[in-house]
């Protein structure tokens, strides 16, 4: 869990950026082409090539960085909230390398922190004159930081505490809270706010109140739960939910804690959202929003303060898995399969380094496939069941046109050109020509995992993997979220072997990847035991007077045997 | 090298084609038939459940409504052989995508399936069977 608070501090955004794993090393060379920027800000002179005096040079390197303002405002953005003095900006006369001067140690170990950083889809490799002091400091321990840290988790805690009663979460209006506002905290629901500042809270109110069963998120500028969605992770069996007075647009919007996700959820309040209101003017009344409601979240008792009409059903489009009962098939359905602890060790261990490298530095993994490795991706262009039930429109083949999918590619040719083969064929011909994505392995219900040992099979003993998950496709034509299933067949890396060399306990043999319109995470969802029945009952936030109807609500008490069946966490929580 | 992926490929390929087109059409029409493809020693997950042997999988598959399977996508590798004889067929890996409707439920379900298909050497002919098979709805 440590990482959650490291990552906390990294001095940029971290959804797709984080690359630990290559440095490339820019050899600057004082340049012939170097010529006057565009647009010099400040009125010192050419930077040289030593450090003068105060003065840090930085130069960033890619190969078309283009237009040098674009680069410099992403740096900023990145770097904030440091704030970046930025002078004497040049760049090179075929756009490949821009440098410019700061006036610290403390932003030049910000600006360095973003090495590796992708802009315009290319990798940036920023080199400074203070590199050396500042990987000295780093190993050092980098005292700034860990202060900031220490202080930010303090304030967190101290917030989390002040808003706490007797089970009763309440996090309304964040951004105007004076812990947070004096720790330059910005909240979820905040512009510019860190992706993780929202599981950080969970975490620590988990940490402080285990027994939280009330939480409002109630007028923070929420647009999605994205920002909250650790809600489901830290408190699974909650029961009541405010979203009241946010700025949720749409049913996609709310997705995040919809579902089993939070199966003990009895009461929600999505009142003063554009959502609810636009619905209910389009529709005259709020029988389709509270119908599409209760069926994303099928244990809802009190919807908006009114308790939710029992058993009515309001017509088409179900949700496939949501309307098919289990008890029409022979088993039910099981949580992750592994043979042995070690299989699913090896597996987890393989899965978090390959999933990460695949969306931070694909090339890198050309050292985890075998030399006779084979590759190939298809590309499933029907409907899912949720996009229909949604009225959402399939996605066009427009980024995969890749695909073996052999339904459709009938003749040899197609599908020999289609099957790569051998290491570098499999990096460049393959994964690098699939769009850019990011896995979250984070949420463990996201994610399915089955595997087990070939035996003799193979010439090698080897692990078969088959994992069904989602990523978000970062950009291109059919960008947006997409569901997959991948099947692995992996081989203990020889000794010798570059795998090896780099680190690797496994070799790839065998890799094929299916891409299918997204359709969520349901379908392997261990079954729950079915929770107590309760009836309608006044809400949670209801006025002060009607709580003591229900005190169950606030006092926190869930029964233990009310727990839902968990699947065996694979996130990196359970590996690191 | 070329041709001998070429050829490779062609021999896989064609392997699942035959194979994806007889194995749902049994499961659908002529389920009995469906544990002649199948050996005791055949490793078997549905939806997370272990099956050793072919009697309990049967059991199982029987109790299934009749179902109805749609093949959305399938694709198939040639895998590494084990046996020292080159004109010995390799196991290949087959990964299906599609639907599937049970009589008794009123919506389809999406399925991913996939296969690992071996010959199996006490057959005169080395015909193939499923090795492995690990199906989840997805």
């Amino acid at each position: 869990m440590h990482i959650d608070l490291i990552l906390l501090f990294l001095p940029y955004g971290l959804d797709f950026d984080l690359d630990g794993f290559t440095v490339i090393i820019y050899a600057y060379t004082s340049s012939p082409y170097q010529r006057p920027g565009r647009n010099n800000r400040a009125e010192s002179s050419a930077p040289s090539n030593s450090n003068d005096g105060n003065k840090i040079i930085v130069f960033v390197n890619g190969t078309s960085i283009g237009n040098d303002e674009r680069l410099i405002d992403f740096l900023r953005r990145r770097s904030s909230p440091a704030k970046l003095s930025i002078s004497n900006q040049q760049s090179n006369i075929d756009g490949s390398m821009v440098s410019f001067v700061l006036p610290d140690m403390q932003q030049a170990r910000t600006v360095k922190a973003l090495s590796g950083i992708k802009f315009n889809g290319q990798k940036l490799t920023i080199k400074t004159t203070v590199d050396k002091e500042l990987s000295q400091q780093s190993s050092t321990g980098n005292t700034s930081t860990s202060q900031k840290s220490a202080g930010t988790i303090d304030a967190i805690r101290t917030f989390i505490q002040s808003r706490h009663n007797n089970g009763f979460l309440d996090l309304e209006n964040m951004a105007a809270d004076p812990t947070l506002r004096a720790a330059s905290i910005v909240p979820p629901g905040g512009k510019m706010s860190r992706t993780n500042v929202g599981p950080v809270m969970m975490k620590v109110a988990k940490e402080l109140f285990p027994d939280i069963t009330t939480i409002s998120f109630a007028s923070n500028h929420l647009k999605s739960l994205q920002p909250i969605s650790a809600v489901a992770q830290y408190f699974p069996k909650l029961q009541n939910l405010s979203l009241k007075g946010n700025d949720i647009q749409s049913y996609k919007d709310i997705e995040n804690l919809a579902g089993k996700k939070l199966s003990s959820l009895r009461e929600l309040i999505l009142l003063d959202n554009p959502l609810r209101d636009r619905d209910i003017a389009r529709n005259k009344d709020d029988l389709a929003y509270r119908s599409q409601i209760t069926k994303m979240f099928p244990s809802l008792q009190v919807l908006d303060q009114v308790p939710v009409a029992p058993k009515i059903s309001f017509g088409l489009g179900d949700i496939a898995n949501d309307s098919v009962s289990s008890s029409t098939l022979p088993k039910p359905i099981q949580g992750n399969f592994f043979d042995s602890p070690g299989t699913q060790a090896m597996v987890l261990e393989f899965l978090t380094s390959y999933f990460q490298l695949f969306d931070t530095n694909r090339a890198a993994l050309v050292n985890m496939y075998d030399n006779n490795a084979t590759f190939s991706y298809a590309f499933v262009a029907e409907m899912s069941p949720l996009q229909r039930s949604q009225n959402k429109r399939g996605d066009t083949w427009n980024d995969y046109k890749g695909s073996r999918n052999m339904t459709r590619n009938k003749d040899l040719t197609s599908r020999t050109q289609k099957l790569h083969v051998g290491n570098n064929a499999i990096i460049q011909q393959g994964l690098l020509a699939l769009p850019e994505t990011a896995h979250d392995l984070s949420d463990a219900s996201k994610v399915c995992v089955d595997a087990w040992q070939t035996g003799t099979l193979l010439p090698a003993i080897c692990i078969y993997i088959s994992v069904h998950g989602e990523y978000e496709q970062i950009r291109g034509a059919t960008k947006g979220r997409k569901s997959f299933d991948r099947s692995f067949i992996i081989a203990p890396a020889p000794p010798n072997s570059q795998a090896a060399m780099n680190g690797w306990k496994c070799l790839i043999i065998s890799d094929q990847l299916t891409v299918r319109n997204y359709n969520g995470s349901k379908a392997w969802q261990p079954e729950a035991l079915p929770s107590a029945s309760t009836g309608p009952a006044p809400g949670a936030f209801a006025p002060a007077a009607a709580v003591p109807t229900a005190p169950s609500q606030i006092s926190g008490h869930v029964p233990a045997q009310n727990a839902p069946a968990q699947p065996p966490a694979i996130g990196l929580e359970g590996l690191v | 090298m070329a041709d001998s992926l070429k050829s490779h490929v062609e021999v896989s390929s064609s392997g699942a084609d035959a194979f994806i087109r007889a194995y749902y059409d049994m499961f659908d029409t002529q389920r009995m038939n469906l544990s002649a493809l199948y050996r005791d020693t055949s490793a078997i997950l549905w939806n997370g459940n272990a099956f050793s042997g072919i009697q309990p999988f049967t059991e199982f598959y029987n109790k299934l409504a009749v179902s109805e399977h749609t093949v959305l996508s399938y694709d198939c590798h040639p895998l590494p052989t084990q046996a020292s004889d080159p004109g010995t067929p390799g196991s290949i890996i087959v990964n299906v995508s599609g639907t599937v409707k049970y009589s008794n439920e009123a919506n389809q379900r999406l399925f991913s399936q996939s296969f690992i298909l071996s010959p199996d050497p006490a057959t005169p002919d080395k015909r193939f069977y499923i090795w492995s098979d690990c199906l989840r709805f997805v």
